[in-house]
């Protein structure tokens, strides 16, 4: 787990910060998606159907965080596979352009 | 990597570099980012009084005539150094950090205070994390602003809405993360106490947590 660490204010008006990593435990890691994902015909259905194939349990907020969990490993695995890389597209696509200037 | 990152307000005579050389050894600091050095340019004996012994690579900004002026250093056998970029309110080292066998950019932020200028420096750095191809970054420093109403305390004067939102834009466009703070909730305090805030911080894009 990295953390900042603020010091005791010795020499300053600002308290000095040690940035640390101490064991494994990253931490909570946001869930994020990529706006363009929405625009991807297919990409709703998906995360609709992934979303009913997921069961939990608990209180209904522990069950959200349980299914965004889950989601999360679903899109990364769908953004490599039918999404593709993005960066690597657009390299491809101004590289056919590059070509078609010749 | 282990980071101490401080705004120093000069960096003075012997006090802060006694105060200082202790810390780095009995924490092992691998990298060494000082805002507010307050002078124009710094020898390498000065460098080496505050590191402790000669083994330190360091990049001076030294802003307008030592107004705006700040440090990075590093451990020599931790941090091999390879590049550097510079520009007005950023020094960005690129490097091998030994112990993860990562390559990796640490960016020493010292952040104006006039809201213009900072808008500029979230874009330039923007700019210069998109056109590199690093993943493992950590941005350090005095960025002179805070991510909400709350981590402010005892200023009244003006209203932080646009600043405040331009750095969270910044953040969560560049996918950094804003690490969990510990021991205290503010890191700048006004000499009289009438007032507290938390502008120095530290934030790291996801890849930099996986070593």
């Amino acid at each position: 787990m990295c953390k900042q660490y603020v010091q005791r204010r010795e020499v300053s008006d600002h308290c000095a910060l040690m940035i640390k990593c101490v064991d494994k435990d990253y931490g909570p890691k946001p869930f994020r998606s990529i706006d363009a994902w929405l625009l991807e015909t297919g990409f709703s259905g998906m995360v609709e159907e992934e979303w009913r194939s997921y069961e939990g349990q608990g209180s209904v907020l522990k069950v959200l965080k349980d299914k965004l969990k889950l989601l999360k490993v679903d899109l990364k695995i769908w953004n490599k596979d039918v999404f593709g890389n993005l960066n690597s597209s657009k390299q491809s696509l101004l590289q056919d352009m590059e070509n078609l200037d010749f | 990597m282990k980071i101490y990152n401080l705004n120093i307000r000069g960096l003075g005579g012997g006090t802060k570099g006694r105060y200082m050389r202790r810390c780095f050894s009995v924490e092992e600091v691998e990298f060494v980012c000082l805002q507010e050095t307050k002078t124009a340019e710094v020898t390498d004996a000065k460098i080496f009084s505050l590191w402790g012994d000669n083994n330190v690579g360091w990049i001076h900004n030294g802003g307008i005539n030592g107004s705006g002026s700040f440090l990075s250093m590093w451990h020599r056998e931790a941090f091999i150094f390879e590049s550097h970029s510079m520009g007005k309110g950023y020094i960005a080292d690129v490097g091998i950090h030994v112990r993860s066998g990562q390559r990796c950019c640490v960016v020493n932020v010292y952040a104006a205070c006039n809201l213009k200028e900072k808008k500029i420096l979230w874009e330039e750095l923007a700019s210069y994390k998109a056109a590199s191809q690093i993943e493992v970054w950590c941005f350090c420093g005095d960025f002179d602003v805070i991510r909400s109403r709350s981590e402010r305390k005892g200023v009244d004067r003006g209203d932080f809405s646009s600043e405040i939102k331009d750095f969270n834009d910044f953040i969560e466009s560049n996918l950094l993360l804003d690490l969990p703070i510990v021991e205290k909730k503010y890191t700048w305090f006004k000499a009289n106490g009438t007032a507290k805030s938390r502008i120095d911080r530290v934030l790291v894009s996801e890849e930099w947590l996986q070593k």
